[in-house]
């Protein structure tokens, strides 16, 4: 199968089970939708390009693993107590990319609350997923992550969005 | 531990801050935020901005100066100046950005006009005014002392006082290395901001950004992922750095002699490395670049009172908005005449460690937390800031020095806190 011929229905079911995984803390598992090139990038304010502009986050897979890994530690104290996420995901839709090869790229919205000692954080993010189809499975080969709060004094993102 | 009524009739500032221990009013008691914006805010230079944020004419920047919103503008003729972010009739905001170009600011209220210097262009329906007004009267705000040094622009909200060279005194020094590590010898703010905040007192993050002490515990799992680091004798407790007091509240980590090889190392390392160290070799010298390469990076941490640090790559400013409210801006910055992948490369390594999501800064917020919740028990009202009061010496100019983890950097802070705060060392 061709990712460019997966239907909105199977890409959406792929996208809320990703969530899943990070809303129910299956770190490991999601971090294994992510192909060895993957990328999962959340832009600061101020510039979109990674080589002019500082990120909140830019990483790899090498780096995407030390990140779940420190979360699953019991010596990151950002996450303890740990966050609680649920993700409600929508406005899903595929946009033409010329330069996206054989992903197929997804736009979505999503509300994303986070709790953590008696507080609730909300942030509105426009996603954008690059997806491919490997070994008969689909896998993320980028994943940006755009907050409307980019530029907003946050305290905490150590949770992943 | 007794247990004492907390509330206190009289503010008694001299009594807040000992030589070796704070009360925990001074994080605690907004009486104390208020003497503070007033007597160290509204007194002493505050950095406000880097001139390569402004490197055209009519560049500007808002920003805030204790509780005060200032316009950082280069007018015309290239001069910097500062401006008080309010009009001269009701009192509004004139500039609404966070940057941008304009070479004039336009009040929206009843559209009175400014310069970027300032001066009053006009007051709109000027003959509500009578003959006898005087336009030159009602400028904005200038902040009276602006300098700048090294790129680096501060103001002074007080007409009078020590000059800005004066002022950063022995601090001069390490901001100088951070700047002389550029091969065109000068910094450049323009790669986007780190923002986050926390619900406690300013003061804790320039206690924190100067404290050795923290990373073994705090960070300690970062560290540890981190191969090179085990070899280091920082990692392991048994550091030979030494923490400053380079006077006027300025507090120094130099930890050269732990992880100056492995910076060395670290800088050479990477895309647009070798051109980088020959444009850099070519400007400063063989034993300037030497000095250059092991000053890098975390090798030296460095604060500026009141409320900037310079940590890693970045320059770091410490916005006080509330006695229990503080929010932080970090400025990731590129070495003027690197190679792009080179600084590319500087904000990667930035991003592993800082901001709101990074391997380490979110670490320290979540124990921020923690002390403000510990400090609200009543009675036991004092910080202790002690650590290596027996091994610090006095060296011949002035400076204190000890080991890299005792408390000395935060020593030096409420030493000139106390000085600003009640006029007395």
């Amino acid at each position: 199968v061709n990712a460019l011929d997966l239907d909105r229905a199977t890409i959406e079911e792929f996208l809320f089970a990703e969530a899943d995984l990070i809303d129910d803390g299956d770190f490991a598992a999601w971090l294994e939708l992510f192909t060895d090139d993957g990328v999962y990038w959340i832009p600061a304010a101020g510039g979109d390009d990674p080589g002019q502009f500082v990120s909140i986050i830019f990483d790899d897979r090498a780096k995407l693993e030390a990140r779940v890994q420190r979360l699953q530690s019991d010596l990151c104290w950002a996450q303890e107590p740990r966050s609680q996420v649920r993700h409600v995901i929508g406005n899903v839709r595929t946009v033409s990319a010329p330069d996206a090869g054989d992903a197929v790229v997804v736009r979505s919205n999503a509300v994303v609350v986070e709790t953590r000692r008696q507080q609730q954080q909300i942030l509105t993010t426009r996603n954008e997923h690059h997806l491919v189809v490997a070994d008969g499975s689909i896998q993320i080969r980028r994943k940006r992550v755009d907050l409307l709060e980019a530029d907003f004094f946050i305290g905490n993102l150590t949770f992943l969005i | 531990v007794t247990l004492t009524d907390h509330h206190r009739p009289d503010l008694d500032l001299a009594a807040l801050v000992e030589d070796y221990r704070v009360h925990r009013d001074v994080y605690l008691d907004p009486r104390v935020f208020e003497v503070e914006m007033d007597r160290i805010f509204s007194t002493t230079w505050v950095y406000v901005a880097h001139t390569s944020e402004l490197p055209q004419a009519g560049d500007y920047k808002t920003t805030t100066i204790g509780r005060a919103p200032v316009i950082v503008t280069r007018a015309e003729d290239g001069a910097i100046h500062v401006l008080y972010n309010r009009c001269s009739h009701r009192a509004a905001t004139v500039c609404q950005d966070p940057c941008g170009n304009s070479s004039y600011f336009r009040c929206a209220y009843h559209g009175w006009t400014f310069r970027n210097d300032g001066s009053l262009i006009g007051a709109t329906f000027s003959d509500g005014y009578g003959s006898s007004f005087d336009r030159t009267r009602f400028g904005l705000g200038v902040v009276p002392r602006v300098d700048v040094y090294r790129g680096f622009i501060f103001a002074s909200m007080a007409a009078e006082g020590p000059s800005l060279v004066e002022h950063l005194g022995n601090a001069r020094e390490f901001i100088d290395f951070r700047c002389d590590a550029a091969p065109e010898g000068e910094l450049v703010l323009r790669s986007g901001t780190h923002r986050y905040s926390y619900p406690f007192n300013w003061k804790l993050q320039l206690e924190n950004g100067v404290d050795a002490y923290h990373g073994n515990f705090v960070h300690q799992g970062y560290f540890s992922r981190i191969p090179a680091m085990s070899q280091v004798q920082f990692a392991k407790g048994q550091s030979v750095g030494v923490s400053v007091d380079l006077g006027n509240g300025h507090g120094l980590l130099d930890s050269r002699d732990d992880l100056g090889e492995l910076m060395g190392l670290v800088s050479g390392f990477g895309p647009g490395a070798d051109e980088y160290r020959r444009r850099l070799l070519e400007r400063v010298g063989e034993d300037r670049f030497a000095e250059i390469q092991r000053s890098s990076g975390e090798a030296l941490n460095l604060s500026v009172f009141p409320n900037l640090l310079l940590i890693g790559v970045q320059v770091r400013v410490v916005f006080p908005r509330a006695v229990d409210y503080t929010e932080i801006e970090l400025y990731p910055t590129f070495l003027a005449g690197a190679p792009p992948e080179y600084n590319e490369a500087r904000l990667r390594a930035h991003e592993g460690f800082y901001g709101p999501a990074g391997g380490g800064a979110p670490d320290d917020l979540e124990i921020f937390r923690r002390v403000a919740e510990g400090m609200k028990v009543p009675g036991m009202e004092w910080v202790d800031l002690s650590r290596g009061r027996f091994r610090e010496r006095e060296e011949a100019d002035g400076r204190r020095v000890g080991h890299v983890t005792d408390e000395v950097p935060q020593r030096a802070f409420y030493r000139q806190w106390r000085r600003s705060m009640v006029g007395q060392a």
